[in-house]
């Protein structure tokens, strides 16, 4: 029973200073509610917007009763007995077929859309969402002749809107049609997936049908079938291994033009959310290492300025666990407010904002929240908190009553400092020097943060940086061209050279590549490949270019997957034929998020692969590209097509950096403008008496603010140079470990000027005029307050 | 007939108290001549230091004038009477105050430095020949906490008068320091006034007061008494501290 007493006593006490404290702290408080608030939201919308995205991609292949495997191809391919074989597998539980026609080209608001697309007519089981993304519609009204679905995949790369004009070129001609709606098409539908599929009338259907049916030869064929493959419920293969094993056994995959299972197809649409949360997550967590430097170094700061208070609490019998507790309790109480407020915040702009990376997905999202996931989060911070408060409080321990009421304090202020004179020339400058040095470990926690924030910022700037120069581009593996080729017939190495002439008539060539992307077969798996005319202008990571016709290069990623070495011997097949081929090297690759490699055309031959080659071409100076596009569809118009290419460096990526770039850039500003805020408060106690001595022996308050702007500037400063140290150090590893899902294993960072000098200037005078804003209370203090008596 | 340098006129300061107002001066009309050693006494509360403050433009009195060189220096804006704290007047704290982080000399130099019609190298001499003078020069790059009170204060005197400002403030300069340290300070306050240096010092310690060769009494925040004494340097000290003594408490002190 007293043990009883004596705890509840214990709590009142603690209770009672705790309030005292919060009363008289309010702005440390409030500092540590706002921090932990800020996380709270950015956790809760970064994980809710993604949650509600994937949401909606889920809840729209329930809705549209997606296939586990869809393989596409040339209708003439497909044959009765495939199908029966298939039909007749124990693995399968049904397999529907349905017939569609190419469009080469979608051609929208001024802009091409050059992936080839499956039209297809439109049924019972076509199925719209509302114009802007906001939900799904209940029918989808039928079409009219000159009408067409189109999903929104299509619709974000040409900037496209409902009621606008598309017009698709086919073998058998030109055809216009005006846009009625937007197609719900989870499985390609999304604006990363080359694949399309747009929906007709059948009167359009079959009339333009026919004229394509007439235009097709031998090898030109535009009339095509999919089909959709379902697992049986006793199969326990992954939808992956149902494909190998299909496969292997039937030849269905091999035989098609494309496959793609239901996973991949989530994985594809979600890539993009998936990766800029990635990356947000990551800054998230550094604000989140800020939240714990900035709590040790307050409480750090509070020990030494209440050190007097301590050892009075102390000689009245409060033991240092007590007074830890109470900075627990203290710095828990306004984290766990933080956090609930910045939960409560964040939900209702996730219902506004959840469908922004709809126009990637092309399907709405469904809001939810995952309340699970980020609580756990949130108790991680509370955890890592809660360990920081303890570890930074054990000091209290050493306070010796006596030695703290005696007047221990002097040791404790500027105990070390470096010997910079006071100039004349720059005073205000050289005394703040002073003062930051004669109180380095006041500015550690600054030093620190800025790091983290300079080094994240020019991180976001090294990605933007590479991704936007073409030298970084290549040099990473990637091909960057500004005109793809396509010939219309087997072109020679002459026309090659007319071509080339032409091109250059406008604009010097500086790389030319000529290969193709088509599905091979990779040990039973349909993996994209690009054969190479000559496969040594790729740079490889390790080994060699596959220039030997039984040698191929595979990207890491797949080398990991398969679980390979270089050396090691691989099947590779293309429709019926195969053979054995052995790894030369690894390339960097990025179709279909890094699961590619790269053969020979002399090896692909091998296998009866005898498709033509682009001719794709990097120029010197990309001005004159249209001019020249035009000039060459013109002259060779019966031998090529000529595009502009689509690549990393289109608007969507730039688009999604910049807004990223945004987010980080307004983070850290407004990190930087709460952490100046905290630090300045308790400077400015722990100064009030040098200041009031400045103010008596003549300096003007703007001199005294300026001193302290100059110190936060110099913590700044060092802390960015620590920022761009790590920055140097780190940024292509972390880039690596986020962008490793889209392909990129090997990250050179390219730093341009920008890289560093923009996060460096954001900081350093974010640094400068917040700390200068925050030292207005420095008009506050009065020369009286040195006299202690009236 | 000597020439008034500073002068209050129905000076009053009033401070927030309670809800209310505390009436610290009220109404003091008073005058500081030229090369005197001026002496403010009175009991605690009774408003010296809050004198000494608003005469120093320190702190803005709430009603009257405060003039100085034809200007009455309560209207003065911060930047004009930051300039007059630095070039014209010099002040001296009871609690020292010297810079924690600066070291002996460098707390000199500093406000030498403001008044820009000094080079840096006169500032710098100068504030060497003060040190050397307050006898500090030995400990001139030491930190103030690494130096005793007396030290410190001495150190503070040099920080004054590095801009040989026309009047030198001192409110209790002696309140912190031991005996033989006080009698350092005054000592050195003393030869100041001796070369022309205007002082007035807030004090309640009689020893201090000796100092002065004019003295003034505060009672709630009202002149209530005036003695004028001799130089410091001539007649019996003796007979000075019985006169003084007698007095203060004529006045109840």
């Amino acid at each position: 029973m007293a043990y009883l007493v004596g705890m509840v006593g214990g709590v009142m006490e603690i209770l009672t200073l705790l309030k005292a404290n919060i009363r008289h702290k309010k702005g440390s408080f409030m500092s540590v509610v706002l921090l932990t608030m800020i996380i709270a939201m950015s956790v809760t919308t970064i994980l809710g917007i993604k949650e509600s995205a994937f949401e909606g991609v889920y809840a729209s292949h329930e809705r549209m009763a997606t296939p586990d495997l869809w393989v596409e191809y040339y209708a003439y391919k497909l044959t009765d007995e495939m199908i029966n074989e298939v039909k007749s597998d124990a693995r399968v539980e049904s397999v529907s077929l349905d017939e569609f026609f190419f469009a080469d080209k979608s051609v929208m608001n001024g802009n091409e859309y050059t992936n080839s697309v499956m039209i297809m007519k439109a049924d019972e089981d076509t199925s719209l969402v509302e114009d802007d993304l906001s939900g799904f519609r209940d029918e989808a009204p039928e079409l009219k002749k000159g009408e067409i679905y189109v999903p929104q995949g299509l619709l974000s790369n040409v900037e496209g809107k409902v009621g606008q004009k598309v017009t698709l070129e086919t073998i058998g001609g030109d055809f216009a049609f005006t846009v009625k709606g937007v197609l719900l098409d989870p499985y390609f539908g999304a604006s990363v997936i080359g694949w399309k599929r747009y929906c007709i009338s059948e009167e359009d259907y079959d009339e333009i049908r026919a004229k394509i049916e007439q235009k097709e030869t031998e090898e030109s064929h535009a009339i095509g079938k999919y089909m959709e493959i379902n697992k049986a419920d006793n199969c326990l293969l992954t939808l992956p291994q149902f494909r190998r094993q299909l496969n292997q056994d039937t030849g269905v995959v091999d035989m098609g033009n494309g496959s793609l299972t239901r996973d991949m197809s989530i994985y594809y649409t979600t890539l993009f959310p998936q990766i800029i949360s990635s990356i947000l997550m990551v800054f998230i967590m550094l604000l989140l290492a800020i939240v714990l430097i900035v709590t040790v170094h307050s409480i750090s700061m509070e020990i030494e300025s209440n050190y007097v208070t301590f050892g009075v609490l102390k000689a009245q019998g409060f033991g240092a666990g007590k007074i830890r507790i109470l900075f627990l309790a203290q710095y828990l109480l306004a984290e766990i407010i933080g956090a609930v407020l910045g939960i409560a915040v964040s939900i209702p702009f996730i219902g506004v904002s959840a469908n922004i990376f709809a126009a990637i997905t092309a399907v709405p999202a469904v809001l939810s929240v995952p309340f699970g996931l980020i609580g756990l989060l949130l108790s991680v911070l509370f955890v890592l908190s809660a360990a920081a408060i303890l570890f930074v409080t054990v000091k209290i321990k050493r306070i010796s009553p006596v030695r703290a009421i005696s007047g221990a304090k002097k040791e404790i202020y500027f105990d070390s400092r470096l010997n910079v004179p006071i100039g004349s020339k720059f005073l205000s400058a050289s005394l703040a020097f002073r003062q930051f040095t004669s109180a380095k470990r006041r500015y550690l926690g600054i030093f620190a943060i800025v790091g983290i924030l300079v080094f994240f910022m020019m991180t976001i700037n090294v990605l933007s940086h590479t991704v936007s120069s073409k030298s970084a581009s290549e040099s990473m593996g990637m091909v960057v061209t500004e005109i793809d080729v396509m010939p219309k017939k087997q072109l020679a190495e002459e026309d090659f050279a007319e071509i080339e002439k032409e091109i250059g008539r406008n604009a010097k060539i500086e790389k030319k590549y000529y290969y193709r992307v088509d599905y091979f077969s990779f040990e039973g798996e349909q993996i994209v490949c690009q054969p190479y005319k000559d496969p040594s202008v790729l740079p490889p990571l390790k080994g060699r270019a596959p220039i030997y016709d039984n040698e191929i290069a595979v990207s890491p990623i797949l080398l990991d997957e398969f679980g390979l070495e270089i050396g090691d011997e691989v099947t590779v097949g293309w429709e019926r034929e195969k053979e054995k081929y052995l790894i030369s090297g690894t390339f960097q690759l990025m179709n279909d998020a890094g699961r590619s490699f790269v053969i020979s055309q002399k090896g692909a031959e091998r296998i009866g692969y005898e498709r033509w080659l682009w001719g794709c071409y990097s120029l010197e100076e990309d001005e004159e590209t249209g001019k020249i596009v035009d000039s060459l569809n013109e002259k060779f118009t019966d031998r090529i097509e000529a595009r502009e290419s689509q690549g990393m460096t289109d608007g969507t990526y730039q688009l999604a950096i910049l807004f990223m770039q945004m987010i980080i850039y307004v983070f850290s500003l407004l990190f930087s403008l709460i952490v100046v805020h905290m630090v300045c408060a308790k400077a400015f106690v722990q100064e009030r008496t040098d200041i009031g001595i400045y103010k008596a022996i003549g300096f003007t308050v703007a001199k005294l603010r300026l001193q302290f702007a100059v110190r936060f500037l110099t913590a700044a400063v060092l802390g960015s140079c620590l920022g761009a140290v790590l920055s140097y150090a780190f940024s292509a590893r972390i880039l690596e470990l986020i962008l490793y899902r889209i392909g990129i294993t090997s990250f050179k960072t390219a730093f341009g000027v920008l890289t560093f000098v923009l996060p460096i200037a954001v900081i350093c005078s974010g640094f400068f005029i917040f700390a200068y804003l925050s030292s207005g209370k420095v008009k506050k203090v009065q020369i009286r307050e040195l006299v202690q008596s009236l | 007939m000597k020439q008034t340098i500073l002068s209050a006129k129905d000076l009053c300061k009033s401070f927030a108290h309670n809800g209310g107002q505390l009436h610290v001066l009220s109404h003091v009309d008073m005058e500081l001549y030229e090369g005197e050693f001026t002496v403010i006494m009175g009991a605690s509360g009774s408003g010296k230091s809050t004198l000494l403050y608003a005469l120093s433009g320190m702190d803005r009195a709430t009603a009257g004038e405060v003039l100085y060189g034809g200007k009455d220096i309560v209207k003065l804006k911060e930047k004009e009477l930051a300039k007059l704290r630095h070039s014209d007047f010099g002040f001296i704290f009871q609690q020292m105050h010297l810079v924690s982080n600066l070291t002996l000399l460098e707390n000199v130099v500093v406000p030498g430095y403001l008044n820009k019609d000094q080079s840096a190298s006169e500032v710098r001499n100068r504030a060497e020949q003060l040190l050397e003078k307050m006898s500090v020069s030995q400990i001139k790059t030491h930190l103030p906490s690494q130096v005793s009170g007396g030290e410190q204060q001495r150190c503070a005197v040099a920080r004054a008068v590095i801009n040989e400002p026309k009047v030198l403030f001192a409110d209790e300069p002696t309140g912190a320091l031991n005996r033989k340290n006080t009698t350092d300070v005054l000592d050195l306050l003393s030869e100041l006034n001796r070369e022309g240096q205007s002082v007035l010092m807030v004090t309640h310690d009689l020893r201090a007061a000796l100092r002065g060769n004019r003295i003034l009494y505060l009672e709630d925040g009202k002149i209530i008494g005036e003695l004028k004494l001799p130089d410091y340097r001539t007649g019996d000290e003796k007979a000075r501290e019985t006169q003084v003594n007698a007095w203060l408490t004529s006045l109840e002190w």
